[in-house]
């Protein structure tokens, strides 16, 4: 991890310094009247993008002129490239408009996979995917979607934003797990003179809205790249890390092993411990922009690779103490949702993968012999069922226990046995029952 | 040229409707964005709900091979992994002995984090369950939110404890209530002070859970 994670986001919205600044003052009048005016015509153009069918030229002609007047000036290149065949674009997140530029260049639909009420996901013109049932729905649902539809999704599987100058956060590898073709497009973002950065940690969606229709304008440069295959032998995993080191390149920047998670977790940190920023504490260590150069590479210690490495795991065969803060905050993310996994499984896990979701998959499909410390938990359960209960005149556990002999690979048939097991417990039940108070049923 | 032409009157209503529908817009844009917490933490909901759906999964796979005396738990449907059903069967030894009871259980998304919410789909008369089913134990309540005033925070929801846990928790509540939290005021004065027609109203519900006949009096 060569690469800070506080540098991969603007800390302040106005970075321009004191002439900026004067510059910015003497354009605040005329900034508001102009947010106003937007204010109204964003109406129309809300309109306008909600009754024209999305694969006609004439709206993107149209929302494109318009949208010229909202302070969103498009410009794109390679569309030569444009693949009809790939059906996944992937680009990165700079702002909150990413998906309407892209749209406006490249025809193409949103899967809403935040969590969004309804009204929002309408309004910001995603669509409902099924993504908040589980991954497997998104994908079950966009693969419905791809067999009956040409418009392709467009997916930012950055799932956060970044300045867009340093480094890509990793990929969520969903846009790249549906066997399809993908076209990567790469983003650049400028706002010139007045130092307004279009992102910046921790701003709302309507702070940035209200800075897009404050500035004079934002211009977005959209590139497409050739688009990109899975080869055979490779896992999605890679594949996905292929994609992003190739974005990387083109746009100059790093890749980055932390994820949208990470960013999450690092705002939090900046918030909650910032007043004690300045005592001498080690927690925010993320803030302090210690430049990781400085640490010493021959205390290094390379660990065991047993898998092969590939490049993005490449910086983690060099360790400092900046790292191995940042394992330790994994290792406690997944203790967190596996609290019966022993710590040190987690750690020699991570080590490896160096990503919280592929450690906790691990874990689940039983590649990590999982050492529970089974014994307190036992206890704790006993005291649970029994110190307050007067312990039922001792049935024999055997007879009353309902456990599958395994647990179902396909969803079916843990829906079967599931059913199964219910069905005996019933059964079982009403005849004891039945025996016990000598009914006759008829 | 236009507001010079048609006076006064009609620029001040131009200017009062222009305010007007900035104030509502402004207040509608407050309210959505209160409701929907649309924040930097809406990216955390997804990465949240993923780990509850990864968490889910083991508590079920746990349950299914090593399940607790008399309880069977699931998901109702595999497509909506925050929805379970849980069977249990009441405790012997005690008046909902041979009874099997359905329950609901609905977990939020960012789930282990906050506990789930439980009611009873089969009719119950307990004093900790209300008329409508919802179950009220101290398990279920994140510490911080204590309705009746009374629960240490030992015994409350923390993301250690798991849908086991609970489930056994309400077998324990069914075998033994607590009349102090009256969820069901009704239930509690009978259990306190008419024990007899207490166990004969559940021994209806133990009847009617098993599908047979009530018992007759």
């Amino acid at each position: 991890m060569n690469t800070d994670i506080s540098k991969l986001f603007s800390s302040e919205r106005l970075t321009g310094g004191s002439l900026a600044g004067i510059l910015l003052l003497l354009y605040m009048p005329l900034g508001l009247i102009l947010t106003v005016l937007r204010i109204f015509l964003g109406f129309h153009v809300f309109i306008i993008s909600c009754l024209l069918p999305r694969s006609w030229l004439i709206r993107r002609v149209v929302l494109r002129v318009m949208c010229l007047f909202l302070g969103l000036a498009i410009s794109h290149e390679g569309l030569e490239k444009r693949d009809r065949a790939a059906k996944v674009i992937v680009a990165n997140h700079v702002s909150v408009f990413d998906h309407v530029t892209i749209g406006l260049v490249i025809p193409s639909v949103v899967p809403n996979v935040w969590s969004l009420p309804a009204f929002m996901t309408w309004a910001l013109g995603y669509t409902e995917m099924g993504a908040r049932e589980g991954r497997r729905t998104l994908l079950q649902t966009l693969k419905t979607y791809f067999a009956s539809n040409t418009l392709p999704i467009t997916s930012l599987p950055e799932g956060a934003m970044t300045n867009g100058k340093v480094g890509l956060l990793k990929f969520s590898t969903w846009p790249f797990d549906l066997g399809e073709a993908v076209q990567p497009v790469i983003l650049r973002v400028r706002r010139p003179l007045l130092g307004v950065n279009v992102e910046s940690i921790g701003s709302s969606l309507w702070k940035d809205i209200f800075w897009f229709l404050f500035v004079p304008f934002t211009h977005f440069h959209v590139r497409l790249l050739p688009s990109q295959r899975r080869a055979e032998s490779e896992t999605v995993e890679d594949y996905s890390r292929r994609v992003q080191g190739i974005m990387a390149d083109e746009l100059g920047t790093k890749v980055t092993p932390f994820t949208s998670a990470d960013k999450a977790e690092y705002i939090k940190r900046s918030y909650v411990y910032q007043p004690e920023a300045s005592t001498p504490q080690p927690t925010p260590q993320q803030r302090t922009p210690s430049p990781p150069s400085t640490t010493p590479r021959s205390q290094a210690v390379p660990p065991t690779p047993t898998e092969p490495t590939t490049p993005g795991d490449a910086a983690v065969a060099t360790r400092s103490d900046e790292d191995d803060k940042q394992l330790r905050r994994m290792v406690q993310q997944v203790n967190e949702v596996l609290p019966h996994v022993s710590e040190a499984a987690i750690r020699r896990d991570l080590e490896k993968t160096n990503c919280v979701d592929t450690t906790i998959t691990n874990v689940l499909e039983g590649k990590i012999p999982s050492e529970p410390p089974e014994t307190p938990e036992r206890i704790e359960q006993e005291e649970v069922g029994g110190a307050s209960a007067p312990s039922p005149s001792a049935p024999s556990p055997s007879s009353l226990k309902f456990a599958a002999p395994s647990f179902g690979r396909s969803s079916e048939a843990r829906q079967m046995s599931y059913q199964e097991r219910k069905e005996a417990l019933f059964q079982k039940a009403r005849r004891h029952y039945v025996e016990k108070h000598g009914i006759t049923l008829d | 040229m236009l507001m010079r032409r048609s006076g006064l009157p009609p620029c001040d209503q131009c200017v009062y409707v222009l305010i007007c529908v900035i104030c509502a817009a402004s207040s509608v844009v407050e309210e959505v964005t209160r409701s929907c917490q649309i924040s930097p933490h809406f990216y955390t909901t997804i990465t949240m709900a993923g780990a509850a759906l990864k968490r889910l999964m083991t508590e079920y796979k746990q349950l299914t091979l090593n399940p607790p005396e008399g309880i069977v738990a699931g998901p109702l449907n595999e497509d909506n992994f925050f929805e379970w059903e849980a069977t249990i069967s009441g405790p012997e030894g005690t008046c909902f002995e041979g009874g099997v009871f359905e329950a609901q259980i609905l977990f939020p998304p960012d789930y282990p984090l906050n506990p789930p919410k439980m009611k009873f789909k089969s009719e119950m008369f307990h004093p900790n369950i209300y008329a409508d089913g919802r179950v009220c134990i101290s398990i279920l309540h994140a510490p911080g939110d204590d309705p009746m005033g009374y629960e240490s925070s030992a015994e409350r929801w923390s993301p250690v404890q798991s849908v086991e846990k609970i489930l056994l928790s309400v077998v324990s509540m069914l075998a033994e209530p607590n009349d102090e939290s009256g969820a069901n005021v009704d239930a509690s004065k009978m259990w306190r002070d008419e024990r007899e027609k207490f166990n004969q109203i559940a021994e209806g519900i133990v009847r009617k859970s098993l599908g047979l006949p009530p018992a007759p009096s």
